[in-house]
């Protein structure tokens, strides 16, 4: 009976599509699709990327000024430092990924560390964190500048330390702060 | 279906946002700023015009039972494609947009345009229907972001304008409303943008009415 009624020939050609023919045209569309993508990732891919390396140097320079920036090699076992880089004798600027301790995701920070040891700036370079609440650790300088002249293990006022956390983003705040931890510890490790 | 009803539509009449109520996720998320409001505003007409382009073309093609699933691809692809171009070459734009951008693909406004408008209608027809309820969707917003940025931060043209492109000082911050720049704020500029809009398109009604009842 039922087989009776699905042979039944319909008038309208969409509605007739087999499996088939449903699954070569959205596989169609999707391929075309794709090709698009690729065409303009390829043509984007390197302005995008001179745009973030950009956004890295700007943040280097400010958070500890130098001449010249060389990397080296961080051994130790703390996964969330993602590079090392000498600035002159000044100190060290670490590149930190604190996506694991981030309320949204994407949270990387770059710390300056002077020589004896002590912040001398934080920048957040790449972040996802709430609009209004946890975005304020990027975009407030005040905010940041707590963190200079810190050292030693930092914590947030909420869990007995000296940083006054964001309102409504203790947790974004608490991210950085150990962003800032694990960047002075790999430094320490270094010299 | 003639130009001049179509630019009514989409403007009034059936505005995406005030009358459709459609993609009120991102109204209300970045309305505070004016750059803000433009950005995601040509954004989404972009991506719109060029989705109902597309859709409408291959509306002959796509079966009926996995249209929606092929509009949700196409428009994916618009959003993608407009996302990388904003990464690249306007920056500051896509920093302050944030998700907003990617999030275009499940925005109420394109798809529902896909399913009411270009998947039953011409190209040109289409591709006019985009443009307009677009352009409709950025007056809105423009609307919003005029409003909550005077009244929350006391600024005009935030990331445009002015000094540093803070935008230009009306006057002073600590005589504005700050629940304004939150979402709350956005709540209540969107009613009261809407309650505004509706009042004005009810208007006319209600005055032939009253001239019909006198003419009895």
């Amino acid at each position: 009976m039922s087989e009776a009624v699905a042979k039944k020939p319909r008038k309208h050609q969409k509605n007739d599509a087999s499996m088939g023919k449903l699954t070569l045209t959205l596989g169609a569309i999707c391929a075309v699709c794709a090709l698009v993508l690729g065409g303009v990732y390829t043509l984007t891919a390197e302005q995008i990327k001179k745009n973030q390396l950009g956004d890295k140097a700007n943040a280097m320079q400010l958070v500890l000024m130098a001449d010249d920036y060389s990397e080296v090699t961080y051994a130790g076992s703390d996964a969330s430092i993602l590079s090392v880089y000498q600035a002159g004798d000044a100190g060290y600027v670490v590149e930190v990924d604190c996506a694991s301790n981030s309320f949204s995701g994407v949270l990387s920070i770059m710390v300056g560390v002077n020589a004896d040891g002590t912040v001398s700036g934080v920048e957040v370079l790449d972040s996802t964190e709430t609009s209004g609440l946890g975005a304020i650790a990027k975009e407030d300088a005040n905010w940041r500048a707590q963190f200079v002249g810190k050292s030693g293990e930092i914590k947030v006022d909420k869990d007995g330390g000296e940083i006054a956390s964001i309102s409504g983003a203790t947790i974004t705040s608490r991210g950085v702060s150990t962003g800032v931890t694990s960047a002075l510890a790999a430094v320490a490790e270094l010299s | 279906m003639n130009i001049k009803q179509q630019f009514k539509e989409g403007l009034i009449t059936q505005n995406p946002v005030t009358v459709q109520l459609l993609g009120m996720c991102s109204v209300l998320a970045i309305t505070t700023s004016l750059f803000n409001g433009v950005g995601m505003g040509l954004s989404v007409l972009v991506i719109l015009t060029l989705s109902n382009i597309f859709i409408a073309a291959l509306r002959k093609i796509i079966p009926n039972k996995i249209r929606i699933a092929c509009f949700i691809v196409v428009i994916a692809t618009f959003v993608t494609v407009v996302d990388l171009f904003l990464k690249a070459y306007l920056k500051e734009l896509s920093a302050s947009l944030g998700v907003f951008i990617p999030l275009i693909v499940v925005n109420c406004i394109i798809l529902g345009r896909a399913e009411s408008f270009a998947s039953k209608n011409s190209i040109a027809a289409s591709a006019i229907d985009g443009i307009f309820q677009g352009l409709g969707y950025t007056i809105v917003l423009v609307i919003m972001c005029v409003v909550r940025e005077l009244l929350g931060g006391g600024t005009f043209g935030g990331g445009l304008l002015g000094e540093g492109a803070k935008g230009i000082t009306i006057f002073p911050a600590e005589f504005a409303v700050a629940g304004l720049n939150r979402p709350v704020g956005g709540f209540l500029t969107l009613a009261c943008v809407i309650a505004a809009m509706q009042y004005f398109l009810n208007k006319p009604k209600k005055k032939t009415e009253k001239k019909e009842e006198v003419a009895q």
